[in-house]
């Protein structure tokens, strides 16, 4: 009986090589920046820049509400974002008379928030000494659906009772001068606060925070918003994203904490992981460059032998 | 000198973070232990955090303020544990109705104002709103973007003649979503392992094997 | 009489609920704030509905889990299963012993060196793991899914990877990428993303609608 063997083109090899080595290559290249840093040079977006100037350009007594989101299993990804945010906000000048109110929407966040604030997000001293009256944070909040979040921007009160210090929420005189920014003046409701900083990796979460912090409420609230998020919700927000519109930043992912990082000057997990993130693109582009070239290649160029 | 129970932390983090990677080999005893143990622990992590919300939000309510309410609340939320049983699954269609009643409601009217009809606005004011020929052009993509891509949704006639086009337009701009979708993903994905290869080098290597600080 | 208890009077609750809930956006706030008065009140209450129901899925997990194990009388599955089990007993213990201390607030358990232990050595370091290799995952799927064979695969291909070197510090630096990823990000995807938001947007609608008029088959559905 005749047999019949092809033999493979150099088309066919390069469109096949084996899983297990670009696990490996894939490997290597972000492991050499981890052990012996680079430091390629970086450019700042238009989303970083925008988002330092919000924050920056902030008006005098403002009300801040900073959804202080860490979800630990992503971590390295949205981690590096919340700190500079927070240290960034942390700089915000004490004349400017800003005040602030931190939750959490996971339980990671009311645990892992107490580390931040002792190593690598300590605020100023005059913050420290004016709990209360300059900032309030009230820990974790348990929003299970969005019926949830629709009581919480009426009326903060439906879900929070105190503060994590165990004081009665319109008791802390910082909550108390928040409520009475907008009407009703003795409850607080999304309406009290000029800015909405807050994270999710969860890509139905701006449809969400846009109907409840935008286009609910008689009048709508409207509090204008700052995301972090990961990359692969970017298309779920930017149909949100403008100077006039709900969002008016967003940073995805450690690249962009990268970037805010140059900006500010407060260098931090983000830039050492540019390096990282750099050779993994370069790995990247020369995956799908083989990829490409073998399927190309073979198309129109490669011919195939038969042996008897 | 660090102390034992971080460096324990250390070691404990790098087994767990060596039995998912054993994965990338075949399934093994070891990738299905850390992956349990974890599931275990999330389940118990969840459970208590809701036991301490609810005690931390009604337990002083219904005592000291007399909110008799919140009892009804746990009496519903409890009747979703007639789940379990299939002789008496109906009763917990109760407390969802109800879950489901707030959530449709909440979400109805919100989503027409938010989703669709700003939406709607924003495409449309874009294009008379542009002050360059860059805004013009990115406004006019975008609408025939928005007008193809719904087009592509559109089963009532079969998609043929200008109708068939109009889908192609759309399917072409769905997959550059699709795309930046999967690149976004991909991106963090990527920082996820500098993260964890990071803290392999410098914590467990560095930190924990040769006596470097860690962090 | 089955039917009534057990199919038609959960669907005219859902429908009094949702109903109410939408009269809140017409006529809530200072016309009816009776109105606001519910959304809030029963905003909460489904919260804690929501909190104490959280056992169900718990239950559930142990229970699929036991079956396993008497599916699968082997001592990898002992195994497999004890570590799961051990686990939550672990935590479990924790929980009650950090809170049981006189004068401790609920949430202090949480705060405990134990626990925190757990959560940040255990924990997240697994979880990060898990979803880092799903990118050398992914890096085999670049390699042989992106290739230009079709109009599709094809315009995937070129919108990834503008959006991969966008994102890309590095190449930042070569003139034309970081306007190039821009525009894809948003002309196309914007448009592309808010044709999928409006068509999803209207679909929830009139399945929510359907829903409170008792039309929607998952809530007329009886067993």
């Amino acid at each position: 009986m005749e047999q019949k063997t092809e033999e493979k083109t150099i088309w066919d090899k390069i469109g096949t090589i084996d899983y297990r080595y670009i696990y490996v290559f894939s490997l290597i290249m972000i492991l050499i920046p981890i052990i012996q840093p680079i430091g390629i040079p970086m450019k700042v977006g238009s989303n970083a820049q925008t988002w330092h100037n919000t924050i920056v350009n902030i008006p005098a007594h403002s009300y801040i509400l900073f959804n202080y989101y860490v979800d630990l299993s992503v971590w390295a990804d949205m981690g590096p974002i919340l700190v500079v945010t927070l240290n960034e906000v942390w700089m915000i000048p004490k004349e400017r008379d800003v005040k602030i109110f931190f939750y959490s929407s996971t339980a990671d966040g009311a645990v892992k928030m107490r580390d931040l604030l002792v190593t690598l997000c300590k605020p100023p001293q005059w913050r420290t000494d004016s709990y209360g009256t300059t900032w309030v944070d009230v820990g974790y909040i348990g929003f299970p659906n969005e019926a949830a979040y629709a009581s919480f921007v009426m009326d903060f009160k439906s879900l929070i009772l105190r503060d994590i210090r165990g004081t009665s929420l319109l008791d802390v005189p910082a909550a108390k001068e928040m409520a009475a920014h907008a009407a009703p003046t003795d409850v607080l409701t999304a309406a009290d606060f000029d800015l909405l900083i807050w994270s999710s990796w969860g890509c139905t979460d701006p449809d969400m925070y846009v109907r409840q912090f935008w286009a609910s409420g008689s009048p709508p609230y409207h509090v204008p918003m700052l995301m972090q998020t990961i990359g692969n919700c970017v298309p779920n927000v930017v149909p949100y994203v403008g100077p006039d519109k709900p969002i008016r930043a967003f940073i995805p992912g450690a690249a962009g904490a990268a970037e805010l990082e140059m900006i500010t000057g407060l260098k931090g997990d983000g830039t050492k992981m540019a390096d990282a993130t750099d050779l993994g693109g370069v790995a990247t582009v020369i995956l799908i460059a083989l990829g490409n070239i073998a399927y190309l290649g073979g198309r129109f160029l490669g011919k195939k032998k038969e042996e008897k | 000198m660090v102390d034992i129970y971080t460096q324990l932390g250390v070691l404990a983090g790098a087994l767990m973070i060596i039995g998912q990677f054993t994965m990338l080999w075949k399934d093994n005893l070891y990738f299905r232990v850390t992956t349990r143990i974890v599931v275990g622990y999330y389940m118990m992590y969840m459970m208590c955090y809701y036991v301490a919300m609810i005690y931390g939000r009604t337990w002083n309510a219904m005592t000291v303020q007399g909110e008799w309410w919140w009892a009804v609340a746990i009496f519903l939320g409890l009747l979703m544990y007639t789940r379990i049983s299939r002789q008496y699954a109906w009763i917990a269609k109760y407390p969802m109705s109800i879950a489901l009643g707030a959530g449709v409601g909440t979400v109805s009217v919100a989503l027409l104002r938010a989703q669709v009809l700003d939406q709607i606005t924003y495409t449309v004011t874009d294009l008379f709103t542009a002050t360059s020929a860059y805004a013009l052009f990115n406004a006019i993509v975008i609408a025939v973007a928005l007008v193809t891509t719904i087009s592509y949704f559109f089963f009532t006639r079969e998609h043929t003649g200008p109708l068939g086009w109009s889908a192609a337009v759309g399917r072409a701009f769905i997959m550059c979503s699709v795309a930046v979708i999967w690149a976004g993903d991909y991106m963090w994905a990527m920082a996820m392992l500098s993260g964890v290869l990071s803290y392999m080098v410098n914590n467990f290597i560095k930190g924990l094997m040769l006596g470097g600080p860690i962090s | 009489m089955s039917t009534t208890i057990r199919r038609d009077l959960p669907i005219l609750l859902l429908a009094i609920v949702g109903f109410l809930y939408v009269a809140e956006w017409f006529f809530g706030g200072n016309v009816i704030p009776q109105l606001s008065t519910f959304k809030g009140l029963m905003g909460t209450m489904v919260s804690v509905i929501a909190w104490t129901a959280v056992g169900v899925g718990t239950i559930y997990g142990i229970s699929s889990e036991y079956y396993l194990v008497r599916r699968n009388r082997n001592w990898q599955q002992y195994v497999t299963s004890g570590s799961m089990f051990l686990m939550m007993i672990i935590m479990a213990i924790i929980w009650i012993w950090q809170w049981s201390g006189p004068g401790r607030a609920v949430g202090y358990a949480f705060q405990s060196p134990e626990w925190r232990w757990w959560l940040m050595n255990v924990y997240s370091n697994q979880t990060q793991a898990q979803y880092a290799i799903m990118f050398l995952y992914q890096c085999g799927a670049v390699y042989r899914v992106l290739r230009v064979r079709s109009m599709e695969t094809t315009v995937f291909t070129l919108a990834g990877l503008a959006f991969i070197l966008k994102s890309i510090p590095l190449f930042l630096t070569v003139p034309g990428v970081s306007e190039i990823g821009d525009w894809v990000q948003g002309a196309p995807t914007l448009g592309g993303t808010r044709a999928a938001t409006l068509t999803a947007s209207l679909g929830a609608l009139v399945i929510g609608l359907r829903a409170l008029v008792g039309k929607e088959q998952t809530t007329i559905e009886v067993k």
